[in-house]
């Protein structure tokens, strides 16, 4: 699975903005990051979202074996 | 659960009732922070820094200690040390080290205004008095305000613990560039090599404060046994809980938090600044503890949206087809790293399809006031730049500047800067609703011009928690977690009694306390009527559901018998066939039937889409002293499906008003000292209803599938246009081009006269 990571993730944790890795669901995948980049788990959950094959996803339990792509981006909240 | 593609007509949502909240606010009973008394109450007081930038030798606290009346006394040294924990409470993400150190410093104060020390005696007087007995040794440090400054080489930098984030390679010394974020993608400098019309320029903006009536206050205690109650006012009493939780290292359940009447937050009561200081105070004391900010220390001391550098370059075709957008920013993150690049970069082009793109944002660390969210936090700023360039486009192409902005709109499908594709948005249907408003043919007076700007924001979902109970006389009341700032209240009850098919007067929603109901984000990013709505509707499917089986079970058939008509259940089949029994007659008997009526809907709401804008506006400008006025402002917006127009309405009115202020006005304005010199409403110039016309709110409704009466969220998207929409009008009124704000007379004035 195609795991596009968006700036400043990409220079910030990885060194890179393609990766390729096969998470069974967002829990896991942010597991995955975190073993590549000591770090990423624990700012994941404040500064990260993930887009799904084009569609933002909260829920980090959702099934990835029919994804094609993952995009981990800046979260946005909101004032 | 998802919106019908036909809207049916609805009973509730759409209508203007009386809202709820209305008589305790306008006959003076509704309770605000500085209203709240606890028995025994003691008043607390700050000492602030003076200088913007020092280390702290030494704090002696033992002759405001002996002071009769004074009972507490504390310092950054009373908090514990904590491990550095990013966290999402409020609206994005802080270290919540950082958090309790803009508390009360320990080593360094890093603005004018940092809280030092603090005090809780027996009278305000005593509090004040107290605070001149404390002696603070300082070491003066160089200083750095502006945003260039602070990156130059040589700059005091702030913290010794900040590395540039999103650089490679990594930097191997800290920085006041608390972090770059850059996206987009394709050939710019070929694009813009080869475009028909190029446009170039800097725009510079200064930080601006949301502005709200009421000073942040809190009341907090702390008792022995180690249970702790604060009332306070803020957008998320939950946020309020888990960082004082955090900053104190004891645990949430130990705290209960009461939310309080909010008045105004916008973004900047999203955070704590007096909880964890007042729940010091409490321990020390035994007594309950009141903070109030006064509203120079608000100014001084509380976070303002960041202060902006921006660079800006378009290239169209000669028919008006973008083709290239290359725009950089600097914004100020204040004494901590902040989140407003991100979502500056995220907010600057995207409303345009632009096939080669390059949009880079960098917090810049500088010896101000964090920076904190203010309505659609680090919009504003790139879409002024990005939006009068556009204007200045138009006119080098010799084309409308509505019809430039239709023909490049974004549309469903159309990538956004992130790459992510838009869902079901609407700024085309804002564009032509514009296009179709009497405003935008109106004849213009002389000296008069008129501008127009779109702008959009991303809103958001999120964690909400709604409980929807029965009474045994059949009302309902609705408990949500998510403080009431723009009509929640009365939302939350529309959608109850649309569910249930009811009389709204038969629904009444609170704001529950942290023990009370379960989690809750705060109310921001537009959220509320979208997410905590999304979790009522749920919550109230569930209740009509118990009310139908509760109905079947007590006339002995299955529930597949029984139907919700208009508020009352109907028996399809048997002996019962036709008879109907209504909310009250079940819930009477609920207690011998299985027990109460209530439902709880928890959910992490998603499926939330941005909200886009059109504004329109009217100056005049004074060729003598260079003074402009709002003579005409329309301002359109897609809300998804308005629940109740007048709150829609309002919060549109309020987004522009403060949107016109931060154009023509308002700006920090510092000192060569380091100190802000117009910390208080007298010359810190927002706008007051004379400045102003009726600014007039044309909703667009283009439903979201993905909420279940179609809300898209409201609040941010109207503060998002104006900057741009008032400088485009200017620059029509007057010939004059304006990229610094505020657009005050005598920027305006020396623009006209540049002859001095």
């Amino acid at each position: 699975m195609r795991i596009v990571v968006m700036p400043p993730f990409d220079k910030e944790f990885f060194g890179a903005d393609r990766l390729d890795l096969a998470p069974h669901n967002l829990f896991d995948l942010v597991e995955r990051l975190e073993a590549l980049a000591p770090g990423f788990a624990a700012i994941a959950p404040a500064r990260v979202h993930f887009a799904v094959d084009g569609v933002l996803e909260t829920d980090w339990t959702r099934e990835l074996a029919q994804a094609r792509e993952v995009i981990v981006l800046p979260r946005v909240g909101g004032g | 659960m998802n919106a019908p593609s036909t809207m049916k007509p609805f009973r509730h949502v759409g209508t203007r009732p009386v809202r709820p909240d209305g008589v305790d606010k306008v006959t003076g009973k509704a309770l605000y922070s500085t209203d709240f008394k606890a028995p025994g109450m003691l008043w607390g007081a700050i000492l602030r820094s003076p200088h913007p930038h020092a280390r702290i030798l030494s704090i002696d606290t033992k002759k405001a200690e002996a002071l009769a009346g004074v009972k507490a006394v504390a310092t950054g040294r009373d908090l514990p040390t904590l491990e550095s924990l990013v966290m999402h409470v409020g609206e994005g993400a802080s270290d919540i080290v950082d958090v309790s150190h803009n508390c009360l410093a320990l080593d360094k104060v890093l603005y004018e205004g940092h809280a030092v020390a603090a005090v809780a005696a027996a009278s305000p007087e005593i509090a004040r008095e107290a605070l001149g007995l404390i002696t603070v040794e300082y070491e003066e440090l160089a200083f750095v305000l502006g945003l260039e400054e602070a990156l130059a080489e040589g700059a005091p930098v702030l913290h010794d613990t900040v590395f540039t984030k999103g650089v490679d390679p990594k930097p191997d010394r800290p920085s006041n560039a608390a972090m770059r974020v850059e996206m987009g993608g394709g050939d710019v400098e070929g694009a813009l090599a080869s475009a028909a019309a190029t446009v170039t320029g800097r725009y510079t903006l200064e930080p601006v404060h949301q502005g709200y009536i009421e000073p942040h206050a809190c009341v907090a205690s702390w008792n022995g046994d180690g249970q702790a109650q604060i009332w306070t006012s803020s957008q998320g009493h939950f946020a309020v809980r888990a960082l004082t939780a955090s900053v104190l290292a004891i645990p949430q359940a130990d705290i209960r938090v009461t939310p309080l009447e909010i008045g105004g937050g916008f973004g900047g009561k999203t955070t704590v600044y007096l909880e964890p200081v007042a729940m010091v105070l409490s321990k020390k004391s035994g007594r309950p503890v009141r903070l109030a900010m006064t509203r120079e220390e608000v100014f001084r001391a509380t976070g303002p949206a960041p202060g902006a550098v921006i660079d800006v370059r378009l290239g169209a075709a000669a028919d008006g087809t973008l083709v290239a957008a290359d725009v950089e920013f600097l914004y100020h993150s204040g004494a901590y790293t902040a989140n407003d690049a991100g979502a500056g970069v995220s907010s600057a082009i995207g409303h345009y399809r632009i096939p080669n793109s390059r949009v880079v944002g960098i917090e810049v660390l500088c010896n101000r006031p964090a920076a904190k969210a203010y309505r659609a936090p680090g919009a504003p700023q790139v879409n002024f730049a990005v939006e009068s360039a556009m204007d200045e486009l138009a006119g080098k192409l010799g084309i409308d500047p509505l019809e430039l902005r239709l023909k490049n709109a974004a549309i469903e499908g159309d990538p956004q800067t992130t790459g992510l594709p838009w869902g079901r948005i609407g700024y085309v249907e804002c564009l032509e609703a514009a296009k179709a408003h009497p405003h935008w043919s109106a004849p213009l007076g002389p000296n008069q011009g008129r501008g127009i700007a779109g702008g959009y924001w991303g809103n958001y979902g999120g964690p909400s928690t709604v409980n929807v109970s029965v009474a045994e006389d059949g009302t309902v009341t609705v408990a949500t977690g998510s403080p009431d700032i723009g009509g929640s209240r009365a939302s939350m009850a529309i959608m109850a009694a649309e569910v249930l098919d009811i009389p709204y007067e038969q629904v009444r929603a609170v704001v529950a306390d942290t023990a009370s109901i379960g989690v809750s984000m705060v109310t921001g990013g537009s959220r509320t009527t979208f997410a905590t709505g999304m979790a009522t509707v749920q919550a109230a499917e569930e209740v009509k559901r118990l009310l139908c089986e509760r109905a079947a079970r007590m006339w002995g058939v299955i529930s597949d018998q029984v139907e919700w008509r208009s508020g009352e259940v109907i028996c399809l089949d048997g002996e019962k066939q036709g008879q109907a029994m209504s909310a009250a007659a079940i819930a009477g008997r609920s207690f011998h039937s299985g027990g109460p009526i209530a439902a709880v809907a928890a959910l992490s709401a998603k499926g939330w889409l941005p909200g886009f804008g059109v504004h329109i506006c009217d100056t005049e400008v004074d060729p003598e002293t260079g003074h402009v006025k709002i003579v005409r402002y329309t301002a359109v917006q897609d809300v998804g499906i308005a629940i109740h127009p007048d709150y829609v309405e309002g919060q549109i009115q309020g987004g522009a008003a403060q949107g016109i202020g931060w154009a023509l006005n308002e700006a920090y304005i510092y000192g060569k000292d380091g100190k802000l010199d117009n910390a208080g409403f007298l010359d810190y110039r927002m706008p007051v209803a004379s400045d102003l016309p009726m600014i007039e709110a044309v909703i667009v409704e283009v439903p979201n599938p993905s909420h279940p009466y179609g809300v898209k969220g409201v609040g941010e998207v109207p503060i998002v246009p104006p900057l741009a929409a008032v400088a485009n009008a200017i620059h029509a009124a007057a010939g004059v081009r304006l990229k610094d704000l505020p657009m005050a007379p005598d920027r305006v004035y020396a623009a006209l006269h540049p002859e001095g």
